[in-house]
């Protein structure tokens, strides 16, 4: 980046009890979240259970609903998967975070091609591909179920006693490959509209995914001139997703990332809620001076937040 | 749980009230099901009053059609997801999520119950429905709505399924199983460690013989319909009765019918506010000849007007004004179900078909179809005598109280009847502990997989 006004970073934190005890006791996940949020990160994410020996924790979804209104401003991505789980169920989940959130909800797709838990779900092992064109189709649904309510569709007019408008609402008729489902959603449409999705990309197949449908993509850490390779290939895939990577918590690190990668964002990960404290404290008010950071801003949602652009309705007349 | 028995207060929550046209009510918030701070507010002020519980219903399936019959049911916020907020803002009521294990995958119900429970430190609660809705499983990829014995023996090994995930992961320990069933196929273990209540207590609603056998086996509460005390008390009497052959006492299982409370300072304010409730119902045309054949073919209830009423008390009062005052005749002549009628409207608004206070063809309409037809209206001592009376009779363990607006009728029942019934002593002043469970008097249970491994020892 040549220009001499620097376009501040987007931040990610990634949520990650320091042990057992501690990964299920609210007070502490509330703590770290509100720590986050006071070092100005865009957005928290949290993960599914790494395999195969990662720390048991709290289900994602949930764990970003209770911090909803313990939080005002920060981001909150859960990851969720696709290979075991019914549309209708992810779509009414994820919108609903969006709205217990005001619009600060995101959606980390994961499928059973990078979590093989089939055991766990009274199934076979299946291949790459066919986890992928589940993706493709409950993300396809999702969409729709999303938009089967318009933001005008409820009129709550205590005179008339009309409660919706009828036409506003939609039956979807989804009729593909694996799904068939009639909706509308039992959801109003969610303040983004969409939840924000991202999709880390750890082979060709994430790739793909992240090219067809990522608002965020993520990807793992790498040699600065890796990245910039990766990121430049994904910026012609997907020209309107933001790319992030994850960096080393330090200040050349994250500048590096930003001037040698050319990456919009990066995810920061910390051993302990030590350091994140540290970061807080020191590295913070280094990455301001240095411009890198964005001015405390309120009250946006995390579409608003990362300039993403609001996804009009498929139905909307 | 001790020798002395304990009301037990549950809040059914449907953020626009239990009344079909509660959210038309002055004071009511109509934007209430996606404001998700109301929603804590109202689980406050039922912390407030020492409930038991916060019940969060659901419906698998939307329709616009519902909008004046039951508009809460049309879209809300997903339970799991409120639940967790709601968790957020409360330290102690129980917090209970609808879910279906039809359209559901055991593990993430487990899943997402057990992270529940932890993030609500021992407060989750899973309402086990099997859907009775039939529209639901076209959004499931279904071709065609499960029968009851296929929905039951699915629901029965899904509940066995969830224990063992819930099992699963004992602090550090991680519990190995392989459960092989006719349905489910899962090894384990849970991604969560085993939740603070063991297991997460179990609601079931039902008054089918395979709901009966699910709830008196795995039911911590059982959510009865009690249109009587008699009905209610033969259905209590069952459901512990078959309980005992579980192996389970009668104390295990608190028995709580649903009931819509309108209740006032006065007995007169609190009818006029349930007849404010009815009036904004919408009364419908006569049948057409097509319809008068339909419903008269299933001899029940229909659209709200004069036929159904005809039908249901088996006499003709086609032609009458709503507003008009019944002919006394017309109660002399009613059938048996038609004087049933008479007397509920009675007991609910106390007027008749004489005197100066009488009932209306509307109030026939409105009960004849089914609609303002149960509950108790009145002032907080008729109230707290009703529940009294319930429950010394042991028709119930206590009521899942229906708020039939929001966030009034819950304000009203907690600062107007809870005091009474505290201060005679049949319900709590305070919390005895933090978790469910304890409200409940029950122990969190022995871990299914220890049990096994133990006995195959």
């Amino acid at each position: 980046m040549s220009s001499l006004a620097r376009t501040p970073l987007k931040l990610g934190y990634l949520f990650q009890p320091s042990d057992i005890a501690d990964a299920f006791d609210p007070r502490q996940i509330t703590n770290q979240a509100c720590l986050a949020e006071q070092g100005r990160f865009d957005f928290i994410r949290f993960a599914e259970r790494e395999l195969p020996d990662g720390l048991p924790r709290t289900e994602p979804l949930t764990t970003a609903s209770f911090l909803a209104t313990l939080t005002r401003d920060i981001g909150l991505i859960a990851e969720a998967g696709t290979s075991y789980s019914e549309p209708f169920n992810l779509a009414r989940l994820i919108a609903s975070l969006d709205h217990v959130t005001h619009g600060r909800a995101g959606w980390q797709v994961s499928t059973g091609a990078a979590r093989p838990v089939q055991a766990n779900f009274s199934r076979e092992r299946e291949d790459a591909e066919k986890h992928l064109s589940r993706a493709y189709e409950t993300i396809e649904v999702l969409r729709k179920l999303w938009d089967s309510w318009e933001d005008g569709a409820f009129i709550r007019d205590k005179a008339t006693g009309a409660y919706v408008d009828g036409d506003k609402i939609h039956a979807i008729h989804h009729a593909g490959e694996l799904f068939r489902i009639k909706g509308p959603l039992n959801v109003a449409r969610s303040p983004q509209g969409h939840a924000i999705i991202a999709v880390a990309v750890n082979d060709t197949h994430s790739a793909d995914l992240a090219a067809r449908e990522a608002d965020l993509i993520f990807l793992p850490a790498l040699a600065p001139q890796d990245l910039h390779a990766q990121a430049a290939a994904l910026r012609g895939r997907r020209p309107q997703a933001l790319i992030f990577a994850e960096t080393e918590a330090a200040a050349d690190a994250i500048e590096a990332a930003a001037e040698t990668a050319g990456l919009d964002g990066v995810n920061l990960r910390f051993g302990s809620v030590g350091a994140l404290e540290a970061y807080v404290r020191v590295v913070v008010p280094e990455l301001e001076a240095r411009g890198l950071l964005a001015p405390p801003v309120s009250g946006l949602t995390l579409r608003a937040r990362l300039g993403l652009t609001e996804p009009a309705n498929r139905y909307a007349a | 749980m001790s020798d002395q028995r304990e009301l037990h207060f549950g809040l059914m929550f449907w953020a626009n009230g239990t009344h079909p046209s509660g959210w038309r009510m002055p004071t009511a918030h109509e934007t209430a099901p996606f404001d998700i701070e109301f929603l804590q507010h109202v689980t406050q002020i039922a912390e407030r009053a020492k409930f038991d519980f916060l019940f969060l219903g659901d419906r698998l399936a939307s329709d616009p059609g519902l909008q004046t019959t039951n508009p809460s049911q049309m879209s809300r916020l997903e339970p799991f997801i409120s639940a967790s907020s709601l968790a957020a803002a409360t330290s102690h009521i129980g917090i209970v999520v609808t879910a279906n294990p039809t359209y559901y995958d055991p593990y993430n119900l487990a899943h997402l119950a057990a992270s529940l429970d932890h993030l609500s430190q021992g407060r989750a609660s899973w309402n086990l429905v099997t859907g009775a809705d039939e529209i639901a499983a076209s959004n499931f990829s279904r071709d065609e709505h499960w029968d009851t014995e296929k929905r039951y023996d699915w629901a029965d090994e899904f509940v066995e399924v969830s224990r063992k995930l819930w099992d699963s992961r004992d602090g550090d320990e991680v519990r190995e199983f392989k459960h092989r069933g006719r349905y489910f196929s899962v090894d384990g273990p849970l991604d969560v460690t085993r939740p603070p209540q063991g297991h997460v207590v179990i609601l079931h609603a039902g008054m089918s013989d395979r709901s009966r056998e699910l709830g008196a086996r795995d039911a911590d509460v059982i959510f009865a319909a009690g249109p009587n005390i008699a009905a209610a008390k033969a259905y209590y009497d069952d459901v512990k009765t078959r309980a005992k052959t579980y192996g389970r006492s009668e104390n295990d299982i608190a028995i709580l019918p649903g009931l819509q409370v309108v209740v006032a300072p006065t007995t007169e304010e609190a009818v006029a506010i349930y007849d404010q409730l009815n009036s904004f119902i919408k009364l419908e045309s006569e049948d057409t000849p097509e319809e008068k054949k339909r419903y008269g073919a299933l001899g029940g209830r229909g659209k709200r007007n004069l036929g159904t009423v005809s039908r249901v008390i088996g006499v003709d009062v086609l032609g009458h004004e709503p507003d008009e005052a019944v002919d006394p005749k017309v109660l002399e002549e009613a059938n048996d179900d038609g004087k049933k009628l008479f007397q509920a409207i009675t007991r609910l608004t106390r007027r008749d078909v004489t005197g100066s206070n009488r009932i209306t063809y509307r109030d026939l309409i409105l009960a004849a179809s089914g609609q303002g037809g149960s509950g108790v209206v009145g002032n907080p001592v008729e109230v707290a005598d009703h529940i009294q009376h319930w429950f010394e009779a042991k028709a119930c363990d206590g009521f899942n109280i229906f708020p039939a607006y929001n966030p009034d009728s819950v304000t009203a029942f907690a600062d107007l009847v809870v005091p009474i019934l505290q201060e005679r002593g049949l319900y709590r002043r305070d919390y005895t502990g933090p978790t469910f469970r304890d409200h409940l008097g029950l122990d969190v249970p022995a871990n299914v997989l220890a049990r096994q491994a133990v006995a195959a020892e």
